[in-house]
């Protein structure tokens, strides 16, 4: 790489660092989204965007601190949603009690999805046309969707933002079998199961929503997580055990 | 100084740990401590005050989601993590809003108050610290470059608009200032 200050258009610049310019934020719209999407599938690209923000961030942390309306702190606290999901997880224990007494009674009660219909009061605004909060029309609602073991003690939390268009999910309580991948699908009803990636053994993946959840209030569609070998499934569709299982629905 | 800084951090450390296992008073010890410094740091990207309160907001339900996913062993400190998580939020939601124009710098400025005492011993954080340093040896247009970059979450294309020059040489900066930036702070 050449040292000569550079008067304009230069041919020899260092080639692009897609993860840096992904944290700097200068990408198009459109690579941004593809580099977003990457982020759920490429792990190494994961880690490189994580260690350039760990470089960045800290320029932020030049701006001023400036304290916040008094009032927001409760606004948050009223608004946690797993407020939510923690009481879904006393659910889980109770329900899993009951699988020792009827495996399909269980089964039914807990594909059940927990809803947290207050969740996301500011996600609203994100949408720069709508005026007031109290002309806007219902936020949609953050769905929580429990993934319930069909054996063994392992179970997942998804969390889908539709205004955000974001699907997380987070790990087990139970870490894959050594030298396996725990991978999240999608079912739709009647359908192919459909890759959604790796969830990570120790952290919540993030990914782009899936465009099959688009839709409103309950949707069909079965979210599964199998046991693969390392680095994924060879075929394409799932080849190990299905650990568990759920659904997004509005209660 | 030092002392007060070491100890600020393992204080968020542990109280993320604490979010991470469900509990909300961790939460609210963690808003005390950071919310003025991530609401300023949200203010100065976005530019609009309701709104970064709402991205604020946000900022914590997110933190109360994925505080497991801070691992403080890989040398990340923890209002890097916070801040991170709040600069994210906040250009997604630069992201979502479409063509309006910011004047983060007044806005953030007219409206700036006092510090919250915490902030004295994080602010000296060594991060922090090494970035500047970092970024001070850097060409001055690629310094600049890059801060309104990251700051005001702007494309290749809208950073050339607004500082005037073409396409081609404001990549040039970034990149070689950014390949600097990786070898100055990795040495």
């Amino acid at each position: 790489m050449s040292q000569t200050p550079t008067p304009s258009d230069t041919p020899d610049d260092p080639p692009m660092d897609l993860a840096a310019e992904y944290v700097l934020g200068v990408l198009s719209p459109a690579d941004w989204e593809a580099a977003q999407a990457r982020l759920a599938v490429d792990p190494v690209f994961a880690a490189e965007v994580a260690v350039w923000e760990a470089r960045l961030t800290p320029l932020v942390l030049a701006a001023e601190a400036i304290s916040p309306t008094q009032d927001l702190w409760p606004q948050i606290r009223k608004a946690l949603p797993a407020n939510d999901i923690t009481g879904a997880r006393d659910g889980l224990t109770f329900w899993r009690g009951l699988t020792a007494a009827s495996v399909f009674i269980a089964m039914v009660c807990l594909a059940l999805v927990v809803v947290n219909g207050r969740a996301t009061p500011p996600a609203q605004m994100a949408r720069t046309d709508v005026p007031a909060l109290s002309a806007s029309p219902e936020p949609e609602p953050m769905q929580v969707a429990l993934l319930k073991p069909t054996r063994g003690p392992t179970a997942f939390v998804a969390t889908l933002d539709r205004t955000r268009k974001v699907m997380t999910v987070s790990p087990g309580a139970a870490p894959a079998p050594k030298g396996k991948s725990l991978v999240l699908w999608m079912i739709p009803p009647g359908g192919v199961p459909q890759l959604l990636g790796e969830i990570p053994s120790d952290h919540s993946a993030r990914m782009p929503m899936p465009d099959a959840f688009a839709g409103k209030g309950d949707t069909p569609i079965v979210l599964a997580v199998s046991v693969e070998p390392k680095g994924g499934s060879p075929t394409g569709l799932p080849t190990g055990p299905v650990v568990a299982t759920g659904r997004f629905n509005v209660v | 100084m030092a002392i007060a800084a070491d100890l600020e951090r393992v204080r968020l450390v542990r109280a993320l740990q604490r979010v991470a296992s469900g509990e909300a008073a961790a939460l609210e010890d963690i808003y005390r401590r950071t919310s003025s410094k991530l609401f300023g740091v949200i203010l100065r990207i976005l530019g609009d005050r309701n709104e970064a309160e709402d991205v604020l907001q946000e900022v914590f339900i997110t933190v109360w989601n994925r505080a497991g996913s801070y691992d403080p062993t890989r040398g990340v400190s923890p209002i890097t993590w916070l801040a991170a998580v709040a600069r994210n939020r906040a250009i997604d939601r630069i992201r979502s809003r479409t063509a309006r124009p910011t004047q983060p710098l007044e806005a953030a400025a007219e409206v700036a108050d006092g510090a919250a005492p915490a902030w004295a011993a994080l602010e000296a954080d060594d991060d922090a610290r090494r970035l500047a340093a970092c970024l001070e040896a850097l060409d001055e247009k690629q310094s600049s470059a890059i801060r309104t970059a990251f700051f005001d979450g702007v494309t290749y294309e809208a950073l050339a608009q607004r500082l005037g020059a073409p396409l081609g040489t404001v990549k040039s900066w970034i990149r070689r200032g950014l390949a600097s930036l990786r070898t100055c702070l990795d040495s």
